[in-house]
């Protein structure tokens, strides 16, 4: 059997990845301000929702740019 | 039956060294685990985000669905080097998940408080399948120093905890609760999937799981019991309304 990798794999794996350390950076900075920063901690939430919104939207061709998935014809 | 125990990395794969079963099994078992990680904050992101009880609890649900989603991220690309292209995974909709427990929605704390405690201790059972697997890329995602594990235990721990308080709290909250229990336990019950699949035998056989499906199931129904009755809590008919037994 002969394989034919995605090509744009790795450059989702990589966009994925820094979005994954965005996510975390801002969960912990809301965390640290919840006791004492509530418009801190409001502002890194909206953060978080705007990147997790990001990923559920799932627009990989917007993600990977040349060489990303196929749109469907039409 | 005869257990494959050799191990293979991806140039063997590339170079043909493995059959052609085996490559099949294994795509499809990658593009299953991707969308079950990305599955649950389809699930309930949306709703839970804006409205867990206190902030913290939201950014838990946010920092809950940053892990699955590099969860998912470190399952799809292995797929990718195996020529799945999951972008399929990341835009289809709940209804069109691969397991019934992903094809609805979230909409209650309860709900949510439940999963972890009961749905992603399924995903940590079906995590477990692939510690030492015969596909070395696969194992790496789940063994040391990978923090997978250790993060589906936190999602574990924090339902558990969730659950257990609501439970406390006695009255219309504790019936909520129990709601939520007959229905994810059921779910998840069904979740290790046929005992007689001849799937799961190959799985086997090829070193790609290590448990049946029912033993795997025995062992959740063994850990998760007492801890139901432990919450003061009616462990759930194992019977109704069940697809897979």
């Amino acid at each position: 059997m002969t394989l034919q990798p995605i090509p744009f794999a790795h450059t989702l794996d990589d966009f994925l990845q820094d979005l994954v350390r965005a996510l975390h950076r801002a969960v912990e900075r809301g965390i640290a301000a919840a006791r004492s920063d509530e418009a801190e901690t409001d502002r890194a939430l909206a953060d978080c929702k705007e990147m997790i919104d990001l990923v559920m939207a799932g627009q990989v061709d917007e993600w990977v740019g040349d060489g990303g998935p196929r749109r469907p014809a039409g | 039956m005869s257990f494959m125990t050799e191990k293979l990395e991806l140039k063997d794969i590339q170079a043909g060294r493995a059959d052609p079963e085996y490559v099949d099994l294994l795509r499809r078992v990658l593009a299953i685990q991707s969308d079950c990680e990305i599955g649950g904050p389809h699930l309930y992101v949306e709703k839970m985000l804006p409205e867990a009880p206190l902030k913290l609890d939201r950014l838990v649900v946010a920092r809950t669905s940053t892990e699955e989603i590099d969860h998912f991220r470190k399952f799809a690309v292995l797929a990718g080097d195996l020529g799945v292209d999951t972008t399929y995974i990341l835009q289809r909709n709940n209804p069109q998940r691969y397991l019934e427990a992903f094809r609805g929605t979230i909409n209650s704390w309860e709900d949510f408080a439940v999963f972890g405690f009961l749905i992603d201790r399924v995903g940590k059972y079906q995590l477990e399948e692939f510690m030492g697997c015969s596909y070395a890329p696969l194992a790496a995602v789940v063994e040391h120093p990978s923090r997978v594990m250790l993060e589906e235990e936190g999602h574990i721990d924090y339902g558990t905890t969730r659950t257990a308080e609501l439970a406390a709290v006695g009255g219309e909250q504790k019936e909520r609760i129990q709601r939520s229990v007959d229905h994810w336990y059921r779910t998840g019950l069904d979740m290790f999937g046929s005992s007689s699949s001849r799937r799961a035998e190959r799985y086997r056989h090829f070193g790609l799981k290590r448990r049946t499906n029912e033993e795997a199931r025995q062992q959740y129904i063994a850990e998760v019991e007492p801890i139901i009755e432990k919450m003061g809590l009616r462990v759930p008919d194992r019977q109704e309304g069940r697809k897979y037994t």
